[in-house]
């Protein structure tokens, strides 16, 4: 049958070609990853925790959950600013140092500068030199996270003994919360540091605060009944309109000092609970980004280690099956002992192995490749050398000997053209296998390698799922990687039926 | 050739192939632990013990057991003491943070969980699919077919840790209607209250397992029940009018039953080498549990042993597997 033939049978076969498309699917998300995908796989908090996918927001359950939001502006026009009776302040449009400047805030270093001169007066204790407002709606779900700060940059600071600055928000319900003092708002306590052992003079000092993203007891400040929570949920857990306040303190000292700073960037950012096309995970990971540059690994391993084993398994097999004798003995010997090798079990103590080892370790996927190649080429090997022996008593065969062909006319001009189907079909048959061992390893050992891969994700969304399940069900963290490695391996299954059908006249029309 | 000709090349065969998985198995965990990761291989075989009272007992067992398996010996000495070993099955002590004592003893005591585990849930899913394989061979090309076709290859492409673990999720943890441990569980109860236990403990791992290892038999099954029902004796039976019932669950079934009784043959011999994943996953002390855990906490005599009876046992339910074969069928024989 012509090459041209095959082809057309393949197109005309449906399952052949649902996987066939299948595959070309994953393959160009796997190679396409970097134009795909917005944020590093590895990088934290594109979004708040436990994020879900955006367009999960329009099952009720999810309805209204905040995307990321900057709920102040960096425009200081839009503030209400009062500063100390004899103060003076100015604006000017600047470009922030790049370093500064995150971009989860804002997409350009383009900013205002605040620029606040004032006098101190003696024995006055804290006084506030400036104090702005902004007001803001928030009408969504509490976040799972908000994060707050401003640059500040000390012009000139003399007989004040410190310099901080202190943030407050204000709820529509009228409460107020002093996010700097309140301890459980950051992991570490909140220091706006003195100028004494904090913010350098003549430098932007970078002031950012977090609220703790880790669920814990805060009956003592929630509404009664909510016991497992994030600051954030029980400050944000209003809608309407919040007030944020933000004061630069001065403190006093004997003498009348002085005090000019510049403020730029104030912002208030909520980390939103939904974010792209596959959520977040416990870190604000984006998930999307994992899930297309997982694919790679994926795609990588159980293509490389097919072809490996089948070209092994095809060379091996062919001179087994042609020459016989000692070679054919031995590949017989050596295929079983293959064939009860323990599979997971030896690929378990060889990734610990590789572990071990730092240099091993930078290339541990392609050492898993050579392991799965050199596990499976024996079984390729068998079913090549029974075609081999079979083909050898067809009467063509036996034709061409007799008309004095050597035995390498034979393998190539009679020989590999009739096992060319079983290496295609094996070729896509054995792939599966061998991405649903490397998404077990990965499983199993997450901590073997930092590669994005599906098997780590599901490792991962595994561990947190079950220890937030009473708070979170993170389904999607759980629910599309199992579903790649499903559809992937089904695809090669069904290329390989189809594959085989077109190879072996036999089943064809069956 | 003979029955006892062939029966010699089968048993020499054997030996040849556990010889050499031996090596394997020697040599992998020689390189391993020495120059990696620096354990003294004294310790291997010797049992922690802890305490101080006992330090002079440690020392003599210590000595005996380097004595016995010549570990104070150069490597060639050392392998054919390991061979020797191994036929005796002498494993060694374990050294990982978890177990102690003798690795046979081990073995045998976690053995029966994995048996009970895969041999239930491998016998299960066999006669399950025989029935699901032919109805869906009658009903082919029907949605009913087709639907039980694609969710059974769904099932089989599956990675056994996710739909394990999504088990766990929903059942365990959400529901919170089974444990989630399986060996935490049932480790609290004692006497008849602890069978009950383990087999509360068992359902979520063995329908994990059922759900997985149906599709292969099912598959196999259906294939050849769809060659069965064409034949013309089912067409005879049809005609003397039996029933559709009758025809298809004891004629088709018993016709279409040997390549998936085959299938299901191996599947046993395979029983003992456990599901790693699913045992690791749901905390099922069987022999697949222990060879994730002898790993993680370095016992690697156990880890040594437990690959040496795995592959022992395979090679012999094979072996049985073509003896069978052989004086059931001569035409095997004389290939």
């Amino acid at each position: 049958m012509s090459y041209k033939n095959q082809v057309k049978l393949f197109v005309k076969n449906r399952m052949g070609m649902a996987g066939a498309f299948i595959i070309v699917f994953f393959t160009l998300m796997a190679v396409f990853a970097p134009f795909l995908t917005s944020n590093p796989p590895s990088q934290t908090f594109v979004a708040g925790p436990w994020a879900v996918p955006s367009w999960a927001t329009i099952i009720p359950l999810y309805s209204n959950l905040p995307p990321n939001v900057q709920a102040v502006s960096n425009n200081f026009n839009l503030w209400k600013i009062n500063t100390y009776k004899s103060a003076n302040y100015s604006v000017q449009e600047t470009t922030l140092p790049s370093n500064t400047v995150s971009m989860t805030r804002y997409t350009t270093a383009e900013a205002q500068v605040l620029t606040v001169s004032s006098k101190v007066p003696a024995g006055m204790g804290e006084v506030s030199v400036l104090n702005m407002t902004y007001a803001f709606n928030y009408q969504y779900k509490p976040p799972y996270k908000f994060a707050f700060g401003t640059l500040i940059y000390p012009i000139k600071a003399s007989n004040i003994s410190d310099l901080y600055v202190k943030f407050t928000l204000i709820a529509p319900n009228g409460k107020v919360y002093k996010l700097t003092s309140y301890t459980y708002i950051a992991s570490s306590p909140v220091v706006i540091d003195s100028l004494d052992n904090g913010l350098k003079m003549n430098a932007w000092n970078v002031i950012y605060m977090a609220s703790d993203t880790t669920p814990v007891v805060l009956s003592a400040f929630g509404p009664s009944g909510l016991t497992l929570s994030m600051p954030s949920m029980i400050i944000l857990n209003q809608k309407g309109t919040y007030k944020l306040n933000v004061q630069v303190i001065a403190f006093e000292s004997p003498q009348q000092g002085y005090v000019k700073f510049s403020l730029a960037d104030p912002y208030f950012f909520v980390y939103g609970r939904q974010y792209g096309l596959l959520g977040t995970d416990n870190n604000g990971r984006d998930l999307w980004s994992q899930f297309v540059w997982g694919s790679r690994i994926s795609i990588e391993v159980g293509l490389l280690a097919s072809i490996f084993s089948v070209a092994l398994g095809l060379i091996i097999g062919l001179i087994a099956g042609m020459f016989g004798g000692v070679i054919e003995e031995l590949t017989m010997r050596v295929t079983d002992v293959f064939l009860v090798i323990p599979f997971l079990p030896l690929a378990i103590v060889v990734l610990f192995l590789l572990t071990q080892n730092a240099f091993l370790a930078k290339s541990l996927y392609f050492w898993l490749v050579v392991l799965f190649a050199i596990l499976s080429w024996p079984s390729i090997a068998r079913v090549i050398r029974s075609q081999v022996l079979s083909l050898k008593e067809r009467g063509y065969i036996e034709a061409s000997k007799a008309l004095g062909a050597g035995n390498w006319h034979i393998i190539r001009k009679h020989i590999i053209p009739n096992v060319m189907g079983l290496v295609y079909a094996n070729l896509a048959l054995s792939v599966p296998g061998f991405i649903l061992t490397e998404a077990a390893l990965d499983f199993l050992f997450p901590g073997a390698s930092t590669t994005p891969t599906w098997g780590r994700m599901l490792s991962k969304a595994y561990d947190h799922a079950a220890s937030a399940v009473s708070f979170q069900f993170g389904w999607w963290w759980f629910i599309f990687p199992g579903l790649a490695i499903v559809l992937l391996s089904l695809a090669f299954v069904m290329v390989g039926y189809a594959l085989d059908e077109i190879f072996n006249p036999r089943l064809r029309g069956q | 050739m003979g029955i006892k000709a062939y029966l010699a090349k089968k048993v020499i065969g054997i030996i040849i192939t556990m010889w050499v998985i031996a090596t394997i198995n020697f040599f992998l965990f020689q390189v391993m632990p020495f120059t990696l990761l620096g354990i003294n291989p004294e310790q291997w075989f010797v049992p922690i013990v802890g305490t101080q009272h006992n330090l002079q007992y440690i020392q003599k067992i210590r000595e005996t057991v380097i004595a016995e398996l010549g570990f104070n010996k150069p490597l060639d000495i050392r392998y054919l003491i390991y061979i020797k070993a191994m036929f005796t099955f002498h494993f060694g002590y374990n050294v990982g943070s978890v177990l102690s004592g003798p690795v046979i003893s081990t073995i045998g005591r976690y053995a029966p969980y994995t048996v009970l585990l895969l041999g239930g849930s491998t016998i299960v899913s066999f006669f399950i699919s025989l029935y699901l394989g032919v109805f869906s061979a009658h009903k082919r090309g029907t949605p009913v077919d087709q639907v039980s076709f694609m969710t059974l290859l769904f099932f089989y492409a599956m990675p056994s840790f996710w739909i394990g673990s999504l088990l766990i999720l929903i059942f365990a943890y959400y529901l919170k209607i089974a444990p989630p441990n399986a060996a935490a569980y049932f480790s609290s109860f004692h006497g008849l209250a602890y069978y009950a236990a383990v087999l509360r403990a068992m359902i979520l791992p063995f329908t994990s397992l059922t759900l997985i290892s149906i599709g292969g038999f099912y598959l196999i099954q259906r294939s050849t029940a769809i060659d069965i029902i064409n034949e013309d004796f089912v067409t005879v039976l049809k005609a003397k009018g039996l029933k559709n019932r009758s025809i298809l669950y004891k004629h088709v079934l018993r016709n279409a039953i040997l390549p998936t009784l085959t299938i299901f043959a191996i599947s046993m011999g395979f029983v003992l080498s456990g599901a790693v994943i699913t045992e690791t996953i749901f905390g099922w002390p069987g022999l697949g549990y222990w060879t994730y855990m002898a790993i993680v906490t370095e016992d690697f005599p156990l880890e040594q042993a437990i690959f040496f009876i795995i592959s022992l046992m395979v090679v012999l339910a094979n072996f049985i597997a073509d003896i069978s074969y052989g004086l059931l069928d001569p035409r095997i024989r004389r290939g």
